[in-house]
């Protein structure tokens, strides 16, 4: 990880709340990280965890009873947090893009292909007709869609699902911009798809240079995929660091459990290592450690608010991290 | 094609030639247009394509494939959800077809299926005692005033407390509803199960708990079953052999532990190379899978080393 780069996105202490009748619910709880140009951060966590809130929150797409209750978004160093709708809705689309599960959450699907790519770029930019539609062309062909010209005045049903999500992240990529944030776009889609759509996006975002966040639950696309990986649970960041330093030394129980459960990563037949137990929702989350109902390692210190602790740039939030030598 | 487990007991379960074809109903417009005298387009989709298949007592077959591929299709099939367009279906050596109402009706409780979605395959408005307990006391398994006992006995065996059998199926999260619907299909005791995508809704830490789960009951109960799943990891966990499914053909059948190391069709070859790995490294680039690199016309059912099959050219 390249230190020196300035950060595109800096979230800092992040608290992002939900009144419920039953309480107020932290969603997103003191999340802190950084993305850089070029770089890709995969934000790992399974149902519940927050991954997808923290994602809405930095579009600034948290609607009532939920709010952004504190910390701080930056975007190329310019606040986020309070800004006005309107100033915030001429950012979305243009400086930051998100790219849904279900590419038919961004597609509207009584209007041709060509007329939605026009509009995305005729809101932001002063060029005429004919420029908007060379853009959408090029943004198609850019992502992989074969005969772009004839294909821009499609319908969103007559692409498959594949191509369908590659529309969307054409529309996407389509203003260039700052920031990507992708909520599990490839977790539909089928091996192969799925694999060239990575493959698409990692040269991109390299490419391009936007910082991208790829938001899933997935650990062996995170593996390939990123750069620097961050993992929740129960609204809270547990651990985050290099690809390298999470997947190959986890130092956070939770991190090293889902990581053993992972059916390769087990001899063949063999039960796999479980957690027991199940994730709890932010609401349900014991006090101190999230986590430590669940896990082996835990105390009595436990029920307090673990500290984070740090080593070049991998940082983890747990009292008893697991090293080396306590194999 | 032939596929039948030479030197081992008879199997279980045999679909032999199978095919389905799915008709569309022409819509209105084209009524009207066949009746002005246009020709008829045909709108049939051939889901499942010649394919025969031999599960043995006490093997999982784990079956795999990307969308479109007629795995489901073939599952269901299998589980007597669908009658297939042509070719039979032979249970523990009897012809499916032949077989009078009632060995028929005892054969279809001794294959129960799995579903993929634990919210759309459990009727939101009965508890799990009904949900559970309907069948066996239907076909006379149990009696009426020992269902809750039975139900009870199976919320157990699959890790839940049984006090929650009073309960509607919302009331649960989604690992649990997954162990419901795995309890209502053990409750009429069957001998053969088709599980298809069973764990791909569930989270990583929940999907662990239930293929412990499914493997730990396929020992105690003995259970013989097809796994269905597009999740490569997960099926080389759980399968003896696995079948890999192209466009409604089978392309290549074998040992799960062959196929994995030693692909030997070019489609088996690009899903592996497809599939993301848990290691640190870049993406390697997988050329899509377009079906006229992996329809190959002329290609033989060949056994490439024993029991492991492949669609080869000759």
């Amino acid at each position: 990880m390249d230190s020196a780069r300035e950060p595109v996105l800096e979230v800092r202490n992040l608290r992002t709340e939900f009144a419920t009748s039953a309480g107020v619910v932290k969603a997103v709880d003191d999340v802190s990280f950084s993305v850089a140009r070029g770089q890709i951060m995969g934000l790992v966590g399974e149902s519940g965890s927050g991954k997808s809130m923290t994602g809405y929150s930095i579009m600034g797409l948290i609607d009532p009873p939920g709010r952004v209750a504190g910390g701080s978004i930056r975007l190329n160093g310019r606040e986020l947090v309070g800004l006005a709708p309107e100033a915030m809705r001429q950012l979305r689309g243009e400086r930051i893009a998100m790219i849904f599960q279900d590419p038919m959450m961004t597609l509207n699907p009584v209007l041709r292909i060509d007329t939605q790519m026009m509009e995305a770029v005729l809101a932001h930019h002063a060029v005429g007709r004919r420029r908007a539609r060379e853009m959408a062309r090029d943004a198609l062909a850019r992502v992989g869609i074969p005969a772009p010209e004839e294909r821009l005045s499609a319908y969103p049903h007559q692409f498959s699902g594949g191509m369908r999500q590659r529309v969307a992240i054409a529309i996407a990529l389509l203003n260039k911009p700052d920031l990507i944030i992708c909520d599990e776009p490839t977790t539909a889609l089928d091996v192969t798809t799925q694999n060239q759509i990575l493959y698409e996006m990692q040269t991109l975002c390299r490419e391009s240079g936007s910082a991208l966040v790829w938001i899933t639950h997935d650990l062996a696309v995170v593996a390939g995929l990123a750069d620097t990986v961050a993992v929740m649970y129960a609204g809270q960041l547990v651990e985050q660091g290099s690809v390298r330093q999470v997947l190959e030394q986890p130092r956070h129980p939770y991190t090293r459990a889902l990581i053993a459960s992972v059916p390769s990563r087990n001899p063949r037949g063999r039960p796999l290592a479980q957690i027991t137990g199940m994730a709890p929702s932010a609401l349900t989350a014991p006090s101190g450690c999230r986590f430590r109902d669940r896990c082996p390692r835990a105390t009595n210190i436990c029920a307090t608010s673990p500290p984070v602790d740090a080593e070049d740039g991998h940082d983890w939030r747990c009292f008893h991290p697991v090293f080396e030598e306590d194999r | 094609m032939s596929d039948t487990v030479k030197g081992k007991d008879m199997p279980l379960l045999e679909l032999r030639d199978v095919c389905k074809r799915f008709e569309r109903p022409p819509d209105l417009a084209e009524r009207i247009a066949r009746l002005l005298g246009a020709p008829g387009r045909s709108r049939a989709t051939q889901a499942v394509d010649h394919v025969s298949l031999a599960v043995a007592p006490g093997e999982v077959l784990g079956l795999v494939g990307e969308s479109g591929s007629g795995k489901s299709t073939l599952g269901r099939i299998a589980a007597g959800l669908h009658a297939p367009s042509s070719g039979s279906r032979w249970w523990k050596g009897r012809d499916m077809d032949a077989m009078d109402a009632r060995e028929r009706r005892r054969t279809r409780l001794a294959i129960q299926m799995i579903f993929q979605d634990p919210y759309a395959s459990l009727n939101p408005r009965l508890r799990v005692v009904d949900i559970i307990g309907e069948a066996p006391v239907a076909h006379g398994l149990v009696e009426a005033r020992a269902r809750r006992d039975y139900v009870a006995a199976l919320l157990r065996q699959v890790g839940l407390d049984p006090a929650l059998m009073q309960r509607f199926p919302h009331q649960f999260s989604g690992g649990q509803r997954a162990r419901i619907g795995i309890a209502r299909a053990l409750a009429v005791k069957p001998e053969f199960l088709v599980c298809d995508e069973a764990v791909a809704a569930l989270d990583v830490s929940i999907q662990a708990q239930v293929l412990n789960l499914f493997m730990r009951l396929r020992q105690e109960l003995r259970l013989t079953s097809i796994f269905i799943s597009h999740d490569l990891t997960v099926v080389r966990h759980v399968a003896d052999r696995v079948a890999i499914m192209f466009r409604g053909r089978m392309v290549e059948l074998g040992p799960a532990e062959a196929v994995f190391e030693a692909p030997r069709h070019p489609y088996t070859r690009t899903l592996l190379a497809a599939a993301p790995r848990l290691e640190v490294g870049k993406i390697t680039y997988v050329p899509a899978a377009e079906p006229k690199l992996f329809d190959r016309p002329g290609a033989v059912w060949t056994e490439v080393e024993p029991g492991h099959y492949c669609a080869c050219l000759p």
